[in-house]
C-alpha cells in the first residue's frame, strides 16, 4: 500500500498557533489564544469561530500577515519529513490562503486551504472555508492523516490510518476517540512515518 | 540490535478480574506502575509501541511522565477483542522483529535484558505455576532447549506471554497468540522468571515478589 500523508498546518508544521500570533500586532493575543483553543478542543464550532478571528485580524495588511507568519518557528523534523517525500505529502489547513502561501512556497509540498477574498493588500473576507475530509477524494491514494484539533477529525475519520500528533498540544478527546497511533515526540513521529512509506 | 526490533507492550485490557479500576499495567508493584518497570528496561529501545484501549488516558499520562518518545496504538475494540488483536495492531509497520510484552507482566530485569538480546525467534517460559497455564513441549537441541508445540496440558513449563517473533507471522486471526505461533515453531526457550498479575492472589503474589526483585 502506498500512502500519502495529509498534515495539519498549525500545532503539526508549525510550533506555535498561528492566529493568536498575528493578534499580537493588534494586543489581542490572550483573547485570541482563548478562542482558539476552545474551538481546537471542539467545543465551538469552527466555522463561526474561524469567521470571527479572521474579522478580528483583518486590519491587518496581508504582505505583514505574510511575514509574521514566515517566522513562526517550523517543527524541523516534519518539516524534513515532508522535505523529503514532498511527491507524497500534503499539507491541510483551513488557514486562509493567502496569509499561508509564503509558508507553504517555502515547504514545498501541495496544499489545500482555505480561500481569501481579496483587494490590494486588503483582506475582505473569507470565500470559502476548506472542508478538511476533501483530502480524500483530490488524492487517489489512501491517506495518513496527522493532526490534533477537533477540525481534524472529518480528515482523521476517514482515513484508512490516522495519528494524533500531541507535541505541541494535547489532542482533543475526539481525536484520541478516533486515531491509530498517537505520538508526543516529533522524532518518533518521523519514525513512525518512515515506517508507513 | 534495537534497529532490528520493535517492540510492543499490550496495556489495552480492563482489570476486571481484579476489580481494579484502571488497566494492569498501572498497577503499582515496588512503588511504579508495571509498565514503567517496563520502560525502565527498553531505554535503548527506540521503537516502543504501546497498545492502549481501556483507561488510554491514564496509561498515556503515566507514560509519557517518564518517557516522550513512545508510539501509542489504539485498540478502540479492546472490549471485544483479546491480546492477538492488540499485538496484531501494534505490530503493524513493524521492524523484522517485535519483541511481544503483556502489560501485566512483571519481569525479572535481568532476565528481560537477556532476552532483549535474543537474535531469533525465541519465548519465555517458566515453571508451571498459573489457573490456565498454555504449557509446551520442549526438547534439547545442542546448549539450548527448543519449544515443539503448545498442549492446553499441564506440563513442567508454561508460555509466559514474552515473545520475540518475526513480525510477518501475526496476523489477526481472531483466536490467540499462540494459535499464530504454533505454525511457526520451533522457536529457542528462554527461561524468565516473572510474575503476572490477574486476580488479587496474584497481585498479593506480585507485590511481595515485586519488592524483593525491584529493590536497588
Amino acid at each position: 500500500m502506498r500512502y500519502h500523508f495529509a498534515f495539519d498546518l498549525d500545532g503539526t508544521i508549525t510550533t506555535k498557533e498561528i492566529l493568536p500570533i498575528l493578534a499580537r500586532e493588534l494586543g489581542m493575543y490572550r483573547e485570541m489564544e482563548e478562542l482558539t483553543k476552545k474551538t481546537m478542543a471542539g467545543e465551538i464550532p469552527f466555522d463561526q469561530s474561524f469567521t470571527k478571528r479572521v474579522q478580528m485580524l483583518k486590519k491587518i495588511p496581508v504582505s505583514k500577515v505574510q511575514k509574521i507568519i514566515l517566522d513562526i518557528p517550523l517543527n524541523k523534523h516534519v518539516v524534513a519529513f515532508i522535505k523529503e517525500n514532498r511527491n507524497r505529502c500534503h499539507i491541510v489547513t483551513q488557514n486562509l490562503d493567502v496569509w499561508i502561501e509564503p509558508l507553504l512556497m517555502r515547504i514545498g509540498a501541495p496544499y489545500l486551504a482555505s480561500t481569501a477574498d481579496v483587494s490590494g493588500d486588503r483582506l475582505k473576507g473569507i470565500k470559502k472555508i476548506l472542508r478538511k475530509k476533501i483530502i480524500h477524494s483530490v488524492v487517489d491514494y489512501p491517506i495518513v492523516a496527522i493532526g490534533e484539533g477537533f477540525n481534524d477529525l472529518e480528515m482523521i475519520v476517514d482515513a484508512p490510518l490516522s495519528i494524533a500528533f500531541g507535541e505541541i498540544h494535547k489532542p482533543a478527546p475526539a481525536i484520541l476517540d478516533a486515531v491509530d497511533y498517537a505520538v508526543y515526540d516529533a522524532q518518533q513521529l518521523c519514525l513512525l512515518l518512515n515506517r508507513l512509506l | 540490535m534495537s534497529a532490528l526490533k520493535s517492540i510492543v507492550i499490550s496495556a489495552a485490557g480492563s482489570g476486571s478480574r481484579l476489580s481494579f479500576g484502571h488497566t494492569k499495567a498501572l498497577l503499582k508493584i515496588a512503588g511504579k506502575p508495571i509498565i514503567i518497570h517496563h520502560l525502565e528496561q527498553l531505554k535503548k529501545f527506540d521503537d516502543v509501541r504501546i497498545v492502549v484501549g481501556y483507561d488510554a488516558e491514564n496509561v498515556i499520562k503515566t507514560v509519557l511522565e517518564y518517557r516522550r518518545n513512545v508510539t501509542f496504538v489504539f485498540n478502540h475494540r479492546y472490549q471485544t477483542t483479546n491480546t492477538l488483536h492488540s499485538l496484531y495492531l501494534g505490530t503493524r509497520f513493524a521492524r523484522r522483529y517485535v519483541v511481544s510484552i503483556d502489560g501485566d507482566l512483571l519481569i525479572k530485569p535481568r532476565d528481560l535484558q537477556k532476552f532483549l538480546k535474543e537474535k531469533d525467534e525465541a519465548m519465555g517460559l517458566i515453571k508451571t505455576y498459573s489457573d490456565e497455564p498454555v504449557c509446551v513441549y520442549t526438547k534439547k537441541r545442542g546448549k539450548d532447549t527448543i519449544i515443539t508445540e503448545f498442549t492446553r496440558k499441564r506440563l513442567e513449563y508454561e508460555w509466559t506471554g514474552l515473545l520475540q517473533v518475526k513480525s510477518e507471522r501475526i496476523i489477526n486471526t481472531g483466536t490467540y497468540v499462540y494459535h499464530v505461533v504454533q505454525n511457526a515453531l520451533p522457536f529457542k526457550a528462554a527461561f524468565v522468571d516473572c510474575r503476572e498479575v490477574d486476580t488479587p492472589d496474584d497481585y498479593q503474589r506480585a507485590v511481595e515478589w515485586g519488592l524483593k526483585v525491584f529493590k536497588k
